[in-house]
């Protein structure tokens, strides 16, 4: 954590005030009218788009000094494993213990 | 008397339509509660304190939206990109908010505004959806209320478990580590299809090809990236 205590709540305010708009956009202030159809085309696009944008910088901040060997493997190992089961906690357990494991072994 | 008997009657029946949205509800807050969990050690991971934690679990009260801020704080990232990254993906209750409206019309403001804070995914999906088939019933808000207090109330004991958990496990386990784990297990998730492969794909090598820039700056251009891509791929394949 590098954010001041004042920045780290301006972030923290502004997401919640953000937030709150836009659950209450339509409810509290635009009743009786659509949502625009491309919203919804666009929308479902933000999910795959972000995510995958985040985890590859994500894996490679674990590894001190370089060392993204054993991150990246753990992340490839947990990705199989969790593409045939589909459970996020057999995903999570796998990756953990696998980067534990590698970490350790790893020179 | 007549009113007070009709008012102790409205208000069974408030109670009822309480309980049946928590209990339509109950059994997706089995996926609630290890996600609730899993954002809670991740906060506690990234050196977020107590304070802090509390406001993006009751302020923000937004599970992925939370994961990604803590991530990029986590990472160094600059003041504006973790706001517009939350709420970029915050921007699905736009959706949810327009579904909502016809539903929560008549209601006082006060019921408009803490409907709408309380709104999640599950709660939008269990409502909507139990609306459908109780159509012109009244007391829609006592079921919209039953089912999200009880994701709430799972999201944030879970979450305040988790929290306490991860402040007292080692960084030598890299308890961040469980940060990106998860943001994998969002993705696969949410890529249902050709085009939202090629989303997902395209806005993962960018990220790759920006990861030297600043202040976590290249995941703003990397998503613009993917959600063009997808967006291109739909409208190909849609011909």
């Amino acid at each position: 954590m590098t954010l001041s205590q004042p920045v780290l709540w301006f972030v923290i305010g502004a997401i919640t005030l953000g937030t709150f708009a836009l659950r209450f956009s339509f409810v509290g202030w635009l009743s009786g009218r659509d949502a625009p159809p491309w919203l919804n085309r666009t929308l479902r696009f933000i999910p795959p788009a972000l995510l995958s944008a985040l985890i590859g910088p994500a894996v490679l901040n674990q590894g001190s000094d370089g060392a993204w060997i054993a991150p990246v493997v753990a992340t490839a190992l947990a990705v199989l494993i969790a593409w045939r089961t589909k459970n996020m906690l057999v995903l999570i357990g796998v990756g953990m213990v696998a980067l534990w494991v590698l970490e350790a072994v790893l020179p | 008397m007549k009113t007070m008997t009709a008012g102790s009657n409205g208000a069974a029946r408030a109670v009822g339509l309480i309980v049946s949205g928590a209990r339509d509800t109950a059994p997706i807050l089995l996926g609630i509660a290890p996600f609730g969990a899993i954002a809670g050690i991740s906060t506690a991971a990234a050196g977020i304190d107590t304070g802090a934690a509390l406001g993006l679990s009751i302020g923000v009260f937004a599970g992925a939206s939370h994961l990604v801020a803590v991530d990029l704080m986590d990472r160094g990232a600059a003041p504006i990109v973790i706001i517009l990254a939350a709420l970029v993906v915050n921007l699905r209750y736009l959706m949810y908010s327009a579904g909502l409206a016809p539903h929560f019309s008549h209601l006082p403001r006060i019921w408009k505004g803490g409907l709408s804070y309380i709104t999640t995914d599950q709660s939008f999906a269990i409502a909507t959806d139990w609306y459908r088939g109780h159509l012109g019933v009244t007391g829609k808000r006592w079921y919209y209320l039953g089912s999200a207090i009880a994701v709430w109330l799972t999201f944030q004991v879970t979450f305040l478990f988790g929290f306490s958990l991860g402040v007292s496990i080692p960084t030598s386990l890299s308890p961040e580590f469980a940060i990106p784990l998860t943001f994998i297990a969002l993705l696969i998730r949410a890529i249902s299809d050709r085009a939202t492969a090629v989303a997902a794909v395209c806005g993962g090598l960018c990220s790759l090809l920006l990861v030297g820039l600043p202040y976590q700056l290249g995941l703003l251009g990397a998503g613009a990236v993917g959600l063009g891509g997808g967006l291109a791929a739909e409208s190909r394949w849609s011909k």
